[in-house]
């Protein structure tokens, strides 16, 4: 049992609650309220200390990229545009999430995601960014279909059998989800692994997760999202704040991308502004790490689009939705992370304040699944 | 004449604390800093609330010539290209160096690619003004931008010199060794002693680097930046390291050596070989150790609002707030020894100022209100 004392603890929606405390067992959390007792349990004093849940990274494929492979990355399928039954599972590797600093960053887990070449690129996983074992690392495993909507398509497929446009990739996806509604009708059927899960997508019981980077393809992406019904996250979706009713309506899910990564927000004339005046009027908006060019080369990034949102005018509390419920939620994984309630993961980062609003409100210490995995050296 | 009114100043120089204040800018330049300046018929600029820096200077850029339609910085028929100018290749129309000011950067080093092993010459420039890019450059030449590693390895895949570090080292003491053996015949000559060698226009171009003008500003990850050090060394020539992914191993070889690091883009996830070491964090000793340092875009590589929130994340990995604000101003122009006319808020120097909302690379909500260049407002947030 770890029992994280006397915080400043933040319960989501802008609520904090002084001098309350996180009780945990094992890895998950138990209580969370004032005055709680464990005896016997490794108590953390959190005097003077915000305790946020961790951040959880909406899209990410570090982990699954297999660097030492320059070029054959592992996690972008593109022998064929459309792979749905690819598993990113099969591509993890420890010792890669090993090397890396997501916890210093405070993120504690994140939709590790096939990548950002194929039209339908595979299932993603719920991972934690800190484990001993890779089985304990996965959270949840095919939680979402992950495809993109954008120019990196047409360029991957060019010279290969397409497709080479727009009008093909619509073409390609719409004929994909038409005989998956047919498959599932029939009664005798080859099995087809692709197709099962494309039926997961049309029966809404995970979402479908699309990149795409300009107004056009998300357009696009909308239309796909109405004319089957689906569950629908709009990865990248920079310029989205132009038609974002629908999207609204629909209660789809915006995964906002990197703005910093490349020309992304100048050359998509992204409006932070306007895209945080409709996240206040009912907008589900997200922000993650990834840039119009493929996956961002870190992840870190995700603090950076955090302080460009503040500097539109974003208060810290809502920041921090933004990059823990808020996620949590799009991925459908919100009974796994994204919030410090009993039931959930006890994925937990102590800071000297909102981290989202000053550079120099620490983390002070990271917390996964119960076990603390940084600490900040005393200055 | 500008007068920004009652500003909380940071000025940059060393040792002054930040306190409320005034600019008085006049023909460019910055005229007068100081408490309830007269205004002297200047237009006024009321900047209460408001935080007054220089304007950020991002001193490896190459934003204007790398649309991702079309590159112009690497010209890869020749891994020595030093006569090649970036101040030719260098786009100040297109929308995304429109942006630079925008984001408070109001000078930067627009340096060729990293293809080639001698790349060719950068240039320093003001982000906005006048029409063409030669009236906004402030020192061309002002580098010799060359690059080790990975990238200029890339004449191996079509089975040319260099495929190995062997071969850039070989091609970059080459190009040196014949430029200085250039300049001697050159000097021999003028002395009445021999002839005037034949004009070699590589050879031309790196002699301001042979004779300390300029600094050589080597594209370096990992240990690729000892080559770098230990080529500088021989030939006698001030050298910047140029990305320094992992730097945090070579600290020793590095203090010793003296040169600036220019570290980023920062913020890689950890991968193999030269993808690795890309942690701000390690800024934070060089800085102790008393390098200077700056941090970069490298941009398009990362946008314009990568230099301020480089300089954040240093200081949410413990890098004093103030020196971090250095390593994207003052330090900046050290480097790239513009420091005469940038970096500073001092009487003297260009007015090139801008006006935050909050204080920059400390408070996230830090945006820029007002960017002047040369004493002119030429962007306003509304």
């Amino acid at each position: 049992m770890l029992l994280i004392r006397n915080g400043r603890v933040y319960l989501g929606r802008g609520r904090y609650e002084a001098g309350w405390d996180v009780l945990c067992d094992g890895p998950v959390i138990r209580e969370v309220g004032p005055g709680l007792q464990a005896p016997g349990a490794e108590v953390v004093d959190a005097a003077g200390r915000d305790v946020y849940p961790g951040l959880v990274l909406g899209l990410c494929a570090v982990g699954a990229m297999a660097f030492s492979e320059m070029g054959q990355w592992d996690m972008d399928e593109t022998s064929r545009a459309l792979v749905p039954q690819m598993d990113i599972q099969w591509a993890f590797d420890l010792r890669e999430l090993k090397n890396q600093r997501f916890a210093r960053a405070g993120i504690t887990s994140y939709g590790l995601s096939p990548g950002t070449q194929a039209l339908l690129a595979g299932q993603a996983a719920l991972v934690h960014t800190s484990a001993e074992r890779t089985e304990d690392a996965f959270l949840a495993r095919r939680i979402a279909l992950k495809g993109n909507y954008t120019a990196a398509v047409k360029r991957t497929f060019k010279a290969k059998e397409g497709p080479q446009t727009r009008m093909a990739m619509y073409q390609l996806l719409d004929e994909a989800f038409r005989s998956a509604q047919e498959y599932s009708e029939k009664e005798k059927k080859d099995y087809d692994e692709g197709k099962e899960v494309l039926c997961r997508v049309l029966r809404r019981e995970i979402p479908l997760i699309m990149t795409a980077n300009t107004a056009l393809e998300a357009e696009s992406v909308v239309k796909l999202g109405r004319r089957y019904g689906l569950r629908l996250v709009i990865a990248g979706a920079f310029g989205v704040e132009d038609f974002a009713q629908e999207i609204m309506d629909q209660g789809w899910h915006v995964m906002l991308g990197d703005g910093t990564n490349m020309m992304a927000a100048q050359e998509n004339h992204t409006d932070l502004r306007r895209l945080l005046e409709l996240s206040r009027k009912g907008l589900d908006l997200s922000i993650y790490s990834s840039g119009d060019e493929g996956y961002a080369y870190g992840y870190e990034q995700i603090w950076w689009n955090a302080a460009q949102m503040s500097a539109a005018g974003a208060a810290g509390w809502e920041i921090m939705d933004m990059m823990t419920i808020r996620p949590a939620r799009a991925l459908g994984v919100d009974a796994l992370a994204g919030s410090l309630e009993p039931g959930k993961q006890a994925d937990i980062i102590l800071c000297r304040g909102c981290p989202a609003e000053r550079f120099d409100n620490y983390i002070d210490q990271t917390i996964v699944a119960g076990r603390t995995v940084f600490r900040r050296e005393a200055d | 004449m500008l007068l920004i009114r009652n500003a909380m100043l940071y000025t940059m120089e060393d040792g002054a604390v930040p306190q409320q204040g005034d600019i008085l800018m006049d023909g460019g330049k910055i005229r007068t800093v100081g408490r309830d300046l007269p205004a002297q018929g200047a237009e006024v600029l009321d900047a209460s609330g408001l935080t007054a820096t220089p304007g950020l200077i991002d001193a490896h850029s190459h934003v204007g010539g790398f649309a991702m339609e079309g590159a112009d910085l690497n010209e890869i028929t020749d891994p020595v290209t030093a006569h090649l100018c970036a101040i030719d290749a260098i786009d100040i129309h297109c929308d995304a160096f429109k942006a630079l000011h925008t984001f408070g950067i109001t000078a930067a080093c627009f340096v060729p690619g990293s293809a080639n092993v001698v790349c060719g010459t950068g240039f320093v420039a003001k982000t906005a003004g006048d029409n063409t890019v030669g009236d906004l450059a402030v020192l061309n030449p002002a580098v010799m931008k060359c690059a080790l590693g990975g990238n200029p390895k890339g004449y191996g895949k079509k089975g040319k010199t260099p495929m190995t570090r062997m071969g850039v080292a070989d091609i970059f003491r080459d190009a040196l060794r014949k430029a200085r053996s250039y300049l001697e015949k050159k000097e021999a000559a003028r002395d009445g002693r021999g002839e005037m060698p034949s004009y070699d226009a590589k050879c031309e171009a790196l002699i301001p680097v042979l004779r300390r003008e300029i600094p050589l500003k080597v594209h370096c990850e990992q240990f690729d930046m000892l080559t770098t050090i230990a080529i500088a060394k021989e030939f006698g020539c001030d050298y910047t390291i140029e990305h320094g992914w992992a730097c945090n191993l070579y600290v020793d070889e590095l203090v010793e050596g003296g040169g600036t690091v220019c570290f980023g883009p920062v913020g890689i996830a950890e991968g193999y070989g030269e993808l690795t070491g890309g942690d701000v964090a390690y800024v934070r000793e060089l800085d102790q150790r008393g390098l200077n340092v700056c941090l970069i875009t490298d941009g398009p590589i990362c946008g314009p609002a990568a230099l301020l929130i480089s300089a954040g994340e240093a200081v949410r990995y413990g890098v004093p707030h103030l020196r971090a604000l250095r390593m994207v101003t003052c330090n900046a122009a050290k480097a790239l020894r513009v420091d005469d006319r940038l970096g500073t808020l001092v009487p003297g120097k260009d007015a090139d100022v801008v006006l935050w909302s909050a204080v920059p690379a400390l408070e996230t909500s830090a945006r820029v209100r007002y960017t002047i260049i040369d004493g002119k407002i030429i962007y306003r947030d509304t």
